[in-house]
């Protein structure tokens, strides 16, 4: 029996370790959207780090002080583990509230601070698991490789385990305590091994890291995405504090987790005294996707700029992404001939349009009225891939590229998959990542999505929209301009506005620009 | 096997090893995307793949170590160099999957047949293969996927395993030349990162399209 238990709780040693690591590097790679650097770096440090121990922490002599280490060790596993993600968002709530730096996107979260406590974080945690195999082995020296092999297994258990957990859609607090739990499992086999049960004392640290995460967790991250939202500041550290308050009296964050991404609608109360009526927009893993005033200046400028440039109807339309159903709405509306599918991978993001107020006042409740559309619910490059279907007209509406991953969905083999999809004479319209900082002259991220459209094609492009941006594109080679006596009357004035060609801002395609692809690293 | 060579192998085989993890990432992530979901996954897999690797290794450590280290190496090569070839011809995460476990359960042999090269030096060899660990995971996923890209680097990392692998044996004659002829080839071949990385996607392509 003591055997059985040795292997099982060598076996939950080494889960809660490499589950604690896989939480952090997520997190890091949600806040930022820089999943590679904290993956790979976070990887090597976690590894080195368990060289580390291994090399500089030796086990002790006595059964019982090897115990006793194995117990300091976990707890220290644990005290990391637990309490790094909260100091990370403690850490982004109080430099976002002093107002040192004002955030307004992932790619304004100070790197290097982040950086700094979240891989610290991963190395201590490194350095614990690294130094206690070796105690393992060393207490069970006659079966080395069954303990060898128990200790992998345990790590096999917790990539797929966190990944199931994130499909739950459990929050942070919620995944902290899983982690919390394995770890409170450890320490009572590490009693039961050390058969000294009045030393139940070693359980009070996850008790405490319970009650910590689980009062501090939530109202932390409210504070943090008030403050990221928001913009509200504070002048004097104490007002720290009561920042839930002033969040509350300001406005309303509503967060939904998704197997994919972090949902956040952000309702801005009207100002008082005041003719604000507030406002309200969705974020994706913070990051704006559109709001109530602008939608329709957004959606109006990518249907009927297309169409104006396009001087053609099309009859059937693929809908990539916009699971809000807005766009979807606008089409439906004025031509509600047109066979239109939607392709949307977060089924959250689609529950959510079909039920909050604000969302189903933008698209009209057509999410609702399913024999007017085709909705698939998977991934846009995935259906694209495996259909055969041919349309008219393909929109492209996914969040801009501020993650590797997303990146791939600008990418020449995604283009030239969406050539395949589109009929002779047909077009395609994205959303379109010009520039963070209109300095005359489009971003280099900009010049590469268009040598990717280029070289994947789409021999006619046209960027258009200072306000909300977007690209054009046909195969055919033909010279792409608005016609603005045709262009539709009912339109908003700032859709109008909007529709204005940006092709000056381009250079001609540089040589040394390399087009995206899914086989190079971003 | 002397103190130098036996802390260079571990280093060079450890930091292939793991290149070729980070490779398969990224192939498994051009095939279905979710790269979140498929790091956390090949990382458990591989570390799992490892032990397993290790415990089979017990069987053989006592026949010629270093020729079933040159063998396993040259499987490492084989399987490392193919294996993002056959994932994106199939599309099969089943494949990759496969991938993943047979180069972590090969890469499980490789340090206890270290350690049996390198007796009383346990300590040594194990803090350098952390150490090519470390620099793998920096270098492939930093450095090379993002300016050679994934046929080249795959190429490169492949062409480096093997060199070292031939180094094993390069006391026969008949090697002795060969040694340095993968790792030339390289680098030459990351020359034409571009073109490789293009026949890659037009590999990818015609399996989707």
């Amino acid at each position: 029996m003591k055997n059985i238990t040795f292997l099982i709780v060598n076996i939950s040693t080494s889960l809660s370790s490499l589950y604690f690591y896989l939480l952090m590097t997520k997190e890091l790679s949600q806040i930022t959207g820089e999943e590679t650097f904290y993956q790979s770096l976070g990887l090597g440090l976690y590894l080195l780090l368990m060289g580390a121990g291994a090399y500089f922490i030796r086990p002790k002599e006595l059964y019982q002080d090897k115990i006793k280490q194995l117990i300091k060790l976990e707890w220290g596993t644990l005290f990391t583990g637990a309490t790094a993600p909260i100091m990370l968002y403690l850490y982004l709530y109080i430099v976002t509230a002093k107002g040192f730096y004002a955030p307004v996107s992932p790619q304004d979260i100070s790197f290097i601070p982040t950086a700094i406590i979240g891989l610290i974080a991963v190395s201590f945690i490194g350095l614990f698991t690294g130094a206690q195999l070796p105690i393992f082995l060393k207490i069970g020296s006659e079966n080395k490789n069954v303990i060898l092999f128990s200790n992998y297994f345990g790590a096999l258990l917790a990539g797929p385990i966190l990944n199931h957990l994130i499909g739950l859609q459990v929050n942070l607090s919620g995944l902290i305590f899983f982690g919390i739990f394995i770890s409170l499992s450890t320490l009572f086999g590490y009693l039961y091994l050390s058969r000294k049960f009045s030393k139940i004392w070693i359980t009070i640290l996850p008790i405490i890291l319970l009650f910590f995460v689980g009062n501090y967790t939530v109202p932390l991250v409210k504070s943090f995405l008030g403050a990221y939202y928001f913009g509200l500041k504070v002048n004097h550290w104490h007002e720290l504090k009561d920042f839930n308050k002033t969040v509350n009296s300001v406005g309303e964050i509503t967060t939904i987790k998704s197997p994919y991404q972090d949902i956040h609608l952000v309702r801005e109360k009207p100002l008082k005294n005041s003719l604000s009526p507030g406002n309200f927009t969705l974020y994706l893993n913070h990051k704006p996707q559109f709001d109530f005033m602008s939608s329709p200046t957004y959606h109006e400028s990518m249907l009927f700029g297309a169409l104006n440039l396009s001087q053609t109807l099309p009859k059937k339309v693929l809908i990539l992404g916009g699971g809000d159903g807005i766009l979807l709405s606008y089409i439906l509306r004025n031509f509600p001939s047109t066979d239109v599918t939607l392709v949307e991978l977060d089924f959250e993001v689609l529950n959510i349009s079909k039920e909050v107020p604000a969302l189903i006042y933008l698209n009209q409740g057509v999410l609702n009225q399913k024999d007017k559309y085709n909705l698939i619910t998977e991934d846009g490059f995935n259906y694209i891939r495996k259909s055969s279907a041919v349309f008219d007209a393909i929109f492209i509406d996914f969040p801009y590229p501020y993650s590797d991953e997303l990146l791939s969905l600008y990418s020449q083999e995604f283009y030239q998959v969406v050539h395949r999809r589109l009929a002779k004479d047909g077009f395609i319209v994205m959303d379109f990542p010009l520039t963070d900082k209109l300095q005359g002259e489009a971003s280099p991220l900009a010049h590469r999505v268009t040598k990717t459209l280029h070289k994947s094609g789409f021999k006619s492009l046209l960027p258009f929209g200072p306000y909300s941006s977007f690209i054009y594109g046909e195969v055919n080679q033909r010279e792409l301009k608005f016609h603005y006596d045709k262009m539709n009357p009912n339109l908003k004035l700032s859709t109008t506005l909007n529709l204005v060609s940006l092709k000056h801002l381009f250079k001609p395609l540089e040589k040394t620009l390399k087009p995206i692809s899914l086989f190079y690293g971003q | 096997m002397n103190r130098l060579s036996g802390n260079i192998y571990s280093f060079f085989f450890a930091l292939c090893s793991l290149a070729y993890e980070f490779i398969f990432i990224k192939a498994a992530t051009a095939i279905q995307g979710g790269q979140v979901f498929k790091y956390n996954l090949t990382v458990s897999l591989f570390t799992f793949s490892l032990g397993v690797g290790s415990l089979l290794s017990q069987k053989f450590i006592n026949k010629s170590p270093l020729a079933i280290l040159f063998r396993i190496e040259l499987a490492l090569f084989a399987a490392g160099l193919l294996g993002p070839i056959f994932i994106l011809m199939s599309h099969s995460m089943i494949l990759c999957n496969t991938f993943i476990i047979l180069v972590g359960v090969l890469s499980g042999f490789e340090l206890p047949l270290l350690f049996k090269l390198n007796e009383d030096r346990d300590h040594e060899v194990l803090a350098w293969d952390y150490i090519g660990m470390f620099l793998a995971s920096i270098l492939i996923p930093l450095f090379f996927l993002r300016t050679i890209g994934l046929g080249a680097t795959t190429i490169l990392i492949s062409c480096l395993n093997l060199t070292f692998a031939l180094s094993l044996v390069r006391s026969k004659k008949s090697i002795k030349w060969l040694t340095p002829v993968p790792i030339i080839i390289g680098v030459l071949f990351t020359y034409y990162h571009l073109e490789i990385n293009q026949f890659l996607s037009d590999l990818y392509l015609q399996k989707v399209l």
